[in-house]
């Protein structure tokens, strides 16, 4: 009787404590969102605005495009409650407006209206910036050529410091760093950071060739502060164009969570977008200015 | 408000005092006979009266009120022989009766109910509710990841779940993490954790005696939400040089204890691990990682009513790693952390029915962590502790214990960072005062009924004042049925911050988080079956308030609290770290237990349902935590192979020389929820970004369940005795079935499409080593 209850008993634990588990994504988890990506910039034409759509995490690009061409989509002044529709641009594949009676301007507030249809499903978003102030200028910056990794006397390394007046009301700030020059001849191979081969740069070049800093929370007064670029931000014995950005609060909260979602437990969580509605991403202002500097061997 | 709570209990101390000071007691403290060692929790029982009692933390048993009589005196604990005597009582003698316990290698397996011992039913009884007590031998025998851990070893018991292989984190009852309260020798460890949370600070080789209580614990203890954890290391051995040691793949340890002259005795640990002269020698893209630790423990009994008792504790982890070794510069990180513990605890007996344990702790958890050259950046993270308290008993009568004491803790918790662009600056400094009284009444053998009530001031940056009311009551229903019952309220002033490989951050209630709150209700059954085994069912709901679970996206929520000279932030407050909100967990455990004879172990199944309800999180819906999980098995045994030979065979069993021992340790447990991506969308980290990438976005917030979990770990240990010392290879396999258990799933978009990479927790690990005894 004995024997009869435990091998049942023992062929369970040993069936169970073998195997794999399998996740299986399923499609009910997807649920049909617009992506936007869009800035505006005080007195520039409104440009670049890319609406698209989500996608089930296992879907193939290669057949699944992701473009919303017949997406609605409005820029509305809220100061005046004028509305402007965005078209679509085949060239660039983002919407932009074609007039000449919109004008970008500091401080005013712009709200973007998108309806589209996914997979049948009417569904809209819509968000609003308030452009910050003009006023970044780039000041100054400590040295306009670096070898990389260079030291001081004191054998600290040297990073670039750029001296900037800041936006008014505006706390955070990016710096876009592109090379100018980026192929696998003038890679920086010799580094303390991750070790890359030719193959691994001509597979994701593009990454390669630009980074991102941002500082945030610094004074919403006028006044001077300072942007330190580091050396893990050059990749390639180059020139490089730094643009600097001064973000309104949604470039703000994006920037600071959109590529940090996923926790220690591998839980994930969303952004934080300030999107209305079926929407994702992100609709900005900003204000810019731009500086080169020059990386050596 | 504290003192006057104090001087009430003091003199009502001193009046119940003086009230009894005319009535025949017996009492002692009860000793392992080879070593001295004072043993908690003896079950002393007089069966001509049907009552008893168990030994305190410190040893001491009283049987107060006894009228003029000739008894038997019963004591009984695991692993020793029971003890007899007969005893006359005259009137109003207070008779001092020193037990010495003899170890018992292995027990009779017929374990007849006979007027000498004590039957497994009433040593229920004397236990608390909820609460559940291992031996060092148990744990030891558990197969483990590489070597015996406490921690892990109490993640076998039904109710004590982790979050996964890669954690010794405590989850009870539905709690996290952060809501439970580990003491070492009477101080609080806020970090307990080594290597990542793989093992514990607790040396399993230095532990004299385990308890958690899983819910439900009297007023003497509060602080944390969910349960305690105490732990009571070697206090020496007192008659004669005796010392441990063992070698695994993974670490050397050695503990060791001595007489102090005639009146007391001190025990020494320490342990290291290798990894980093083994293993990370030989391969170049692993860190250097080590961790130690160490404790020493002190006794010196200056006279019957007087024993001061010094504990120091301290480890040490320590990381660094190159990111590319084959670069000409190096760059890299350097982290490490630990904790310091040091306990005086001065032992009194003011008479025999009063008794107390006064102690000085000191707590101290601290980490470090800089990039080295890679970056201008350091982080110093540090909790500590200075705590004076008092635990008095006093036992009127055979009806009436009271039980009263205090706690001043001073605590400061720091967290500072240096970064590029800012730094932060959290300092609290909170002052914890706390009284509380606990009135023990036994109207007849059959009930035992427990009213407390725990009074908190903590005083911060907002100041707290809390009661908290305490309730049980254990019910003799039949010979071998007992019927229990718990409440209380709970409250915590402490919350933590979890980081990722790091140790976590503790921050206190100030004037952005409040404490935290959750009652307790549990009901239990306890059956003795077959004699020799024990059944316990408990049933549980708690009720959790103002619970504080960190904010992944706090950074869009922070406010600096000053600038420096360049107009760089300093963060100075833990405003929207935290999200806030509510919950409750409820549920239903089952352990049938045997800790006598060939094959010892438990079986458990536990059944709990937990869910949280956050603003903030899944549309302010409710929601189920990582660590759920309903339904949990667990099966731990351990064989002693040639005595369960001969008690298959009719034998009775017999102290080997040569003994084989077989452990397996068996888990199931249902899936736990997690959030998987709904969707990826495309999106640039900056305008004039060359290239989109791909991101994802959240389905509904742990909406999903993963796959069951299940694991088989197996040893045998071969344990021989010599002349002098004792040998006692074993060898472990972790996983046995290799099953590849699901920790979470990650994503890598290449060639247009994402690939679904599953993340597994351990695959099958075989690990060997040696312990020696002299």
């Amino acid at each position: 009787m004995k024997t009869k209850t435990i091998l049942p008993v023992i062929a369970a634990v040993l069936l169970c404590a073998c195997g794999e588990g399998v996740v299986k994504i399923e499609p009910s988890l997807y649920e049909p969102k617009i992506a936007v990506e869009g800035f505006l910039y005080p007195g520039q034409p409104v440009s670049d605005i890319y609406i698209t759509r989500n996608f089930p995490v296992d879907a193939d690009l290669t057949s699944l495009n992701p473009l919303l061409p017949e997406a609605q989509v409005s820029l509305t002044d809220i100061e005046s409650g004028n509305s402007f529709p965005l078209s679509f641009n085949p060239l660039d594949l983002s919407f932009h407006y074609s007039g000449n009676d919109l004008t970008i301007q500091a401080t005013y507030s712009y709200r973007l209206d998108v309806q589209a249809t996914i997979e049948g499903k009417e569904i809209s978003a819509h968000a609003t910036t308030t452009v910050p102030q003009t006023g970044l200028d780039i000041l100054g910056i400590n040295h306009e050529i670096l070898r990389y990794r260079q030291k001081d006397v004191a054998e600290n390394i040297i990073d670039f410091l750029i001296d900037f007046e800041r936006s008014p009301g505006t706390t955070d700030y990016i710096a876009a760093v592109t090379a100018l020059e980026a192929d696998t001849s003038n890679f920086i191979y010799d580094n303390p950071f991750e070790e890359v081969d030719a193959e691994d740069v001509l597979d994701d070049l593009a990454n390669w060739r630009f980074d991102s800093e941002w500082i945030q929370d610094t004074p919403a007064t006028a006044g001077q502060s300072t942007f330190q670029l580091f050396w893990f931000d050059f990749w390639f014995y180059s020139d490089y164009q730094i643009v600097l950005f001064a973000a309104d609060k949604n470039y703000a909260d994006f920037l600071r969570t959109y590529d940090d979602v996923f926790e220690d437990d591998g839980n994930l969580h969303a952004p934080v977008f300030n999107i209305e509605g079926d929407g994702i991403g992100i609709f900005g202002s900003a204000v810019t200015d731009t500086v080169f500097v020059r990386v050596t061997q | 408000m504290k003192s006057g709570i104090f001087t009430c209990f003091l003199l009502l101390g001193f009046c119940v005092h003086a009230f009894g000071q005319n009535n025949a007691s017996l009492s002692g403290f009860v000793y392992d006979e080879e070593s001295g060692e004072a043993l908690i929790g003896v079950n002393v029982y007089i069966p001509e009266l049907q009552r008893g009692s168990s030994t305190n933390v410190s040893g001491y048993y009283i049987i107060p009120k006894l009228p003029q009589g000739d008894y038997t005196l019963v004591c009984d604990y695991l692993g020793y022989q029971t003890y007899t005597s007969k005893l006359s009582i005259n009137i109003g003698e207070q008779k001092v009766h020193a037990v010495r316990l003899a170890s018992g290698i292995v027990e009779g397996e017929i374990v007849e109910v006979i007027a000498d011992s004590i039957r497994v039913s009433r040593k229920l009884y004397e236990k608390d509710i909820s609460k559940v007590q291992l031996s060092a031998r148990q744990i030891s025998q558990i197969p483990q990841v590489a070597e015996a851990d406490l921690l892990r070893s109490l993640q076998t018991l039904p109710g004590i779940l982790p979050v996964s292989d890669y954690s010794s984190a405590l989850h009870v009852r539905g709690g996290s993490s952060d809501q439970n309260l580990y003491l070492l020798d009477g101080t609080d460890v806020y970090n307990p954790e080594h290597a990542f949370g793989l093992f514990s600070t607790f040396n399993t080789d230095a532990i004299k005696h385990v308890e958690i209580s899983k819910g439900g614990f009297n007023a003497a203890y509060g602080g944390r939400l969910s349960s305690i954890l105490d732990v009571n290391n070697l206090d020496g051995n007192r008659e004669r040089f005796e010392g441990k040691a063992a070698i695994s793949l993974l670490s050397a340890k050695t503990t060791l204890q001595m007489p102090l002259g005639s009146s007391g005795a001190i025990s020494a640990s320490i342990r290291r691990t290798y990894f980093d002269q083994t293993i990370g020698r030989a391969i170049d893209d692993i860190p250097d990682y080590y961790f130690y630790d160490g404790n020493i423990k002190a006794f010196w009994e200056l006279n019957p009513q007087n024993k001061i008792t010094v504990s120091l504790y301290g480890g040490r982890d320590d990381l660094s790693l190159n990111f590319n070794n084959k670069s000409t510069d190096k760059a890299g990180l350097n982290l490490d952390w630990g904790n310091s513990t040091a306990s005086i605890r001065w032992t009194r007996v003011f008479s025999p029915q009063l008794f107390a344990n006064f102690w000085l702790t000191g707590s101290r958890f601290s980490s470090t962590f800089d990039l080295g050259d890679l970056l201008a950046a350091d982080e110093r993270n540090k909790v500590t502790d200075i705590t004076a308290k008092g635990n008095l008993e006093y036992h009127h009568s055979s009806k009436w214990l009271l039980k009263f004491g205090f706690e001043q803790k001073e605590i400061r918790t720091s967290y500072k960072q240096n970064f590029p662009g800012g730094k932060v600056d959290v300092e609290n400094r909170p002052r914890h005062s706390v009284a509380y009284l606990q009135n023990n009444w036994r109207p007849t053998a059959a009930w035992d009924i427990e009213l407390g009530l725990r009074y908190s001031s903590f005083q911060s940056k907002k100041n707290f004042q809390d009661l908290a009311p305490r309730f049980s009551a254990k019910y003799r229903l039949s010979e071998t049925i007992n019927l229990k019952a718990a409440a209380g309220i709970y409250y915590q002033y402490l919350h933590r911050i979890p980081q990722t490989f790091t140790s976590d951050i503790w921050t206190t209630s100030n004037a952005y988080q409040d404490q935290s709150r959750a009652s307790h209700l549990i009901f239990g059954f306890q059956k003795e079956v077959a004699n020799d085994y024990q059944l316990e069912i408990e049933g549980y709901y708690k009720d959790y308030g103002n619970l504080y679970r960190f904010n992944p996206t706090f950074i869009t929520e922070l406010e600096p609290g000053g600038f420096q000279d360049n107009g760089d932030p300093i963060y100075t407050n833990t405003k929207g770290i935290f999200n806030q909100g509510d919950g409750y967990s409820q549920g239903v455990e089952l352990l049938l237990r045997k800790d006598v004879g060939a094959v010892t172990g438990w079986i458990g199944y536990s059944y709990s349902d937990t869910k949280y309800q956050f603003d903030a999180i899944n549309d302010g819906l409710e929601f189920a935590p990582r660590h759920d999980r309903s339904s949990t098995v667990n099966l731990v045994a351990t064989i002693d192979l040639k005595n369960a030979w001969r008690s298959l065979n009719g034998n009775l069993m017999q102290a080997d020389k040569r003994r084989w021992t077989f452990g397996i340790n068996f888990v199931y447990g249902s899936g736990q929820p997690i959030t998987l991506p709904g969707s990826a969308y495309l999106a640039g980290d900056a305008p004039g970004a060359p290239e989109q990438g791909i991101n994802y976005f959240p389905s509904q917030f742990n909406g999903y369940r993963l796959p069951y979990y299940s694991r088989l770990d197996l040893s045998i240990n071969y344990r021989r005795e010599f002349k002098s010392f004792t040998m006692e290879p074993y060898l472990q396999v972790f996983n046995i079935g290799n099953r590849k258990n699901v920790w979470f799933v990650q994503y890598d978009f290449t060639d247009q499409k994402s690939d679904i990479d599953t993340i597994n927790m351990f695959p099958i690990l075989p690990t060997f080593g040696v312990n020696f005894t002299f």
